[in-house]
């Protein structure tokens, strides 16, 4: 692995897509399936290359998708949330179904309104569903008491958020031991596993330091070191690289591909920025609260 | 749940957030209850220095005085009652019958019932709506309303509950030890005689009666008032036997400054210096001077004083109109004494053997209504044999404050202890004047019975506590103070009082001024709640982020709820300890200041110097301090538990949106 920070070397089918001159009808195609014929994230790329002619494209790299095992650790079915906002019912999702093998790195994308935090909550038994069902490895956590719902985020879950969230006044070691805290876990194997998780996302000349010492990608590093301390089978990130720079951002969803090959975690990302959702092994694209299908330019 | 200890990590890292906010709170808080505490501990001080001084100076006894009531009804009959009226008028009608035929007995030829005083006279101030020649009342100078008190007196004193025994009684079931009986002396009526001189001759103008009722007597040696009172009582002011050699009078225990304002110049003493520390020489210079002095007091009787009276009436006659030609000197001329306190002798009795009978008729038909008992005349001396402090009302600032608090109180006057008084030789005692003084018969005194309204009873309790058990049992319903002279009327036998210091002056204080304190208590405490509970709404209101992403990592709602009740109870430790440290700063501050005078004023009350007890303000901190304390951590508690509550039922999803 490389060293945290730094950019990983482009892989081969990005490569080959770059285009160094205009595309020709054939070249598009070839471009489209270097993207697994993601249309939007084609264009994104596109655009964010060269906004108005396409010129000095240069797609980020990806690396080759995993197969799905088949092996669901988490299966919506029908899911529906709906709020109420001044006398108006608003549905963020409208009926979503799908599932998630155990191990897979998943990306939600879409607008902003779409509908994706809301499903990532949902699936982390942060919020109750209005109608249909989450089941993660086995159980409707739709059903759980607020105790149980409360062990199952903290065993189950991990959570990154966009803006990190640490204790400001906790060094980066107690900082990653809160979960652990609330799990009562023993203190010393917790503080032995909080030091190798911190080690593991590259802090570990770090651990003394207090969150406004360190920078946004090391504060996200450590919030993801928090994540894992419980060990979680699931990891669900939302907008992990929505307060950092592309290059940082980069850094972190190679941080979350590591740890789905080193520990068989399922990471679910939600992302606005499509060049990071293309890492991911499948790309879910949520429109008006439903899933698009693939193929289908929203 | 959460284990404490990570409690207390979590809790930790919101003391360090809103450091500004929290400083704010902590100082404007704890100085609301630092000034609380403060007074508290001072008050405990106080009242922890007053029980020392009154176990030190009275010998661990606390006494209760008890005097004994008489039904308003009783001891002032209404003299414009017309039933009242009715009767004095038809005893007044008897009673003239009654002197008719002993005026015919004695043959007085000249008696004229018309000369006899009236039972009942023109009320000028009296019921407006009566017209005024039928506006009448008792005559309170006449023998018949004199006989009618009497009468009513002696039946409700052979009825009265409030005997010494009964006190005694009442005393002793709430466990007091001993009991006592002072007795005022104020019918003895002395007379002061200057270096021992008396001049009768000389006659006071009315400018000078006039200026001597407007200043009273400059002490109580010359206005002779005198109590005599167990040993025990006023162990503590007499001074060693042995320095004074043998008694030469009557001991008396006299006030400080009386001292120095009737034999301070022959003592060569000095006025009441102001400083305090100046004070305890000038006094110990006082003891030790005055210390086995005499001076001479002289008692005469009514009877005598009427004779001293009739006889200065004949001198001055005399040198008036010796020269008159034609005037006859009276047949019987008496002689002023030419000894000091000496009787009043007869000069020359030139009276024939008739008039003489004449006389002695007159003096039985007089006799014969209103008993009069022989000329008496006493000199008495009178030996110093102790110093005691005066009242506080010569004093000003923390002395008079101080002394005040822990001041003597045996009455007014000097005293006699009437266990010296007995070792004395019976010829310098005045034989049993001071211990069976004469019964007096003006109305005012008679009318509280033989037992008032001088009369007092003394109990002594071991404990405090069964003081004020005594105090409660015999005290009014809603009375509240028990120190000072308390003369209080519901239907008990007594009322009831400290007596010897004012030792619960400070439970007085405390009762009284309880509703006051409790107001300024809840008033402080209020403040002080709204301060906390609105920088915990706020650290709760700032907090519902964190809390939601707790609640995301796995928190339970119980475990939200440990660690912020740890929190406020932590805020609420750091201001109960500021508001501890600057109560005792407060405390120690006044000791440092005051303490040493403090005690100078305090044994300048007592009189006594040699002993250990010392003033302090700074006291061990009491129940109320903790309760308190206590009470910081309890608002605290009570202050975050709402918006605890309303921040743990809402949706993390929410509050972490608000991002």
């Amino acid at each position: 692995m490389p060293p945290p920070g730094t950019a990983p070397p482009p892989t081969q089918p990005y490569a080959a897509a770059s285009p160094t001159a205009q595309p020709s009808p054939n070249t598009v195609a070839d471009f489209l399936a270097a993207f697994g014929g993601d249309v939007e994230a084609a264009v994104a790329a596109l655009r964010a290359h060269h906004p108005t002619t396409g010129a000095g494209i240069s797609p980020i790299p990806s690396r080759p998708r995993r197969q799905r095992s088949g092996d669901h650790i988490i299966t919506v079915t029908d899911l529906q949330k709906t709020y109420r906002m001044a006398r108006q019912r608003v549905a963020a999702l409208g009926g979503v179904s799908l599932e998630i093998d155990r191990g897979e790195f998943v990306a939600l994308t879409g607008a902003s309104g779409s509908g994706k935090s809301t499903l990532l909550q949902l699936i982390g038994g942060l919020d109750k569903p209005s109608g249909g069902s989450v089941v993660v490895d086995g159980v409707n956590i739709g059903k759980l008491s607020d105790a149980k719902l409360s062990r199952f985020r903290n065993q189950t879950i991990g959570f990154v958020f966009q803006f990190f969230y640490l204790q400001p006044f906790l060094r980066l070691t107690t900082n990653t031991e809160v979960p652990g805290m609330f799990a009562r876990a023993p203190r010393k194997q917790r503080r032995a596993h909080a030091q190798a998780l911190i080690d593991e996302v590259g802090l570990g000349d770090r651990s003394r330091h207090l969150p406004r010492e360190m920078s946004g990608g090391q504060m996200q590093r450590a919030a993801i070191a928090r994540a894992l301390l419980n060990r979680p089978p699931i990891l669900l990130a939302d907008e992990p690289t929505g307060n950092l720079d592309s290059a940082t951002g980069a850094s972190i969803i190679e941080l979350f591909e590591r740890i789905r090959d080193e520990f068989g975690t399922t990471v679910v990302i939600v992302t606005h920025d499509d060049d990071l959702a293309r890492r991911a092994d499948r790309t879910i694209r949520l429109s008006d609260g439903r899933i698009v299908p693939q193929g289908v330019v929203a | 749940m959460i284990g404490f200890r990570d409690s207390i990590t979590l809790a930790h890292t919101k003391i360090r957030s809103k450091r500004i906010r929290m400083l704010i709170t902590t100082i404007v808080s704890g100085l609301l209850f630092g000034i609380i505490g403060g007074g508290v501990l001072l008050f405990d001080g106080t009242s922890a220095s007053v029980d020392r001084f009154a176990d030190e100076n009275l010998g661990g006894r606390y006494l209760v005085q008890g005097t004994p009531t008489i039904p308003a009804d009783q001891a002032f009959p209404n003299p414009e009652d017309p039933a009242l009226l009715k009767t004095i008028t038809a005893e007044h009608a008897a009673y003239l019958e009654e002197r008719k035929a002993a005026a015919k007995k004695y043959d007085i030829d000249d008696y004229d019932p018309k000369d006899e005083v009236p039972a009942v006279v023109d009320n000028p101030y009296g019921d407006p709506s009566i017209p005024a020649g039928q506006r009448k009342m008792v005559n309170q100078e006449s023998v018949v309303w004199k006989r009618h008190l009497a009468e009513v007196y002696e039946k409700a004193s052979a009825n009265a509950k409030a005997t010494p025994e009964a006190f005694a009684t009442a005393a002793r079931a709430d466990g007091a030890t001993e009991t006592y009986q002072p007795k005022p002396l104020r019918s003895l009526a002395l007379t002061f005689l200057k270096d021992g001189r008396e001049d009768l001759t000389k006659v006071v103008t009315p400018e000078e009666q006039q200026a001597q009722m407007e200043n009273g007597p400059p002490s109580s040696i010359e206005s002779s008032e005198l109590t005599l009172l167990d040993d025990e009582l006023v162990s503590a002011f007499v001074t060693d036997p042995s320095t004074r050699g043998t008694p030469k009078g009557i001991p008396v225990l006299v006030p400080v400054d009386d001292v120095v304002a009737t034999l301070g110049a022959q003592l060569g003493l000095s006025k009441r210096p102001k400083d305090s520390a100046a004070q305890i020489d000038w006094f110990r210079e006082v003891k030790e001077k005055s210390n086995g002095v005499t001076f001479t007091e002289c008692y005469r009787n009514a009877a005598e004083n009427t004779r001293v009276e009739e006889a200065r009436q004949q001198a001055a006659e005399i040198a008036a109109n010796a020269k008159k030609p034609g005037w006859t000197k009276p047949s019987r001329i008496l002689a002023l004494p030419t000894t000091p306190c000496g009787e009043v002798t007869v000069a020359s009795d030139t009276r024939s053997a008739r008039e003489k009978k004449a006389d002695a008729n007159r003096e039985a038909f007089e006799a014969q209504f209103e008993p009069k008992e022989a000329p008496r005349a006493e000199l008495l001396t009178f030996q110093v044999v102790g110093v005691l402090p005066s009242d506080q009302s010569s004093m000003s600032g923390l002395e008079a404050v101080i002394g005040g608090i822990v001041g003597t109180r045996f009455g007014y006057g000097s005293i006699v202890p009437a266990g010296l008084l007995e070792a004395v030789p019976a010829a310098l005692r005045g034989g049993d004047l001071l211990t069976k003084p004469p019964v007096t018969t003006t109305p005012d005194q008679m009318m509280f019975g033989p037992y008032g309204p001088d009369a007092a009873f003394i109990a002594s309790f071991p404990t405090v506590e069964q003081a004020k058990t005594f105090l409660r049992s015999q005290a009014c319903p809603g009375m509240d103070s028990f120190a000072g002279d308390v003369y209080y009327e519901c239907g008990k036998a007594f009322s009831v009082g400290t007596y010897g210091s004012n030792y619960l002056v400070v439970d007085d204080i405390a009762r009284q001024g309880r509703p006051f304190l409790i107001g300024i208590l809840a008033v402080l405490f209020g403040i002080a709640t709204i301060i906390i509970w609105a920088m915990m709404g706020r650290v709760i209101a700032d907090s519902r982020r964190e809390t939601a992403v707790f609640r995301a990592i796995g928190a339970k709602r119980s475990d939200i709820i440990g660690v912020y009740l740890l929190y406020s109870l932590w805020v609420a430790l750091r201001i109960a300890l500021f508001a501890a440290l600057l109560a005792a700063a407060i405390a120690v501050a006044i000791e440092y200041l005051y303490a040493e005078r403090a005690t100078r004023a305090a044994q300048l009350a007592y009189g006594v110097f040699d002993g250990d007890a010392r003033f302090h303000f700074l006291g061990v901190p009491g129940p109320v301090f903790w309760a308190i304390l206590g009470g910081i951590m309890l608002m605290a508690l009570v202050a975050i538990t709402p918006p605890l509550l309303r921040n743990i039922r809402r949706n993390p999803i929410r509050d972490m949106r608000d991002e």
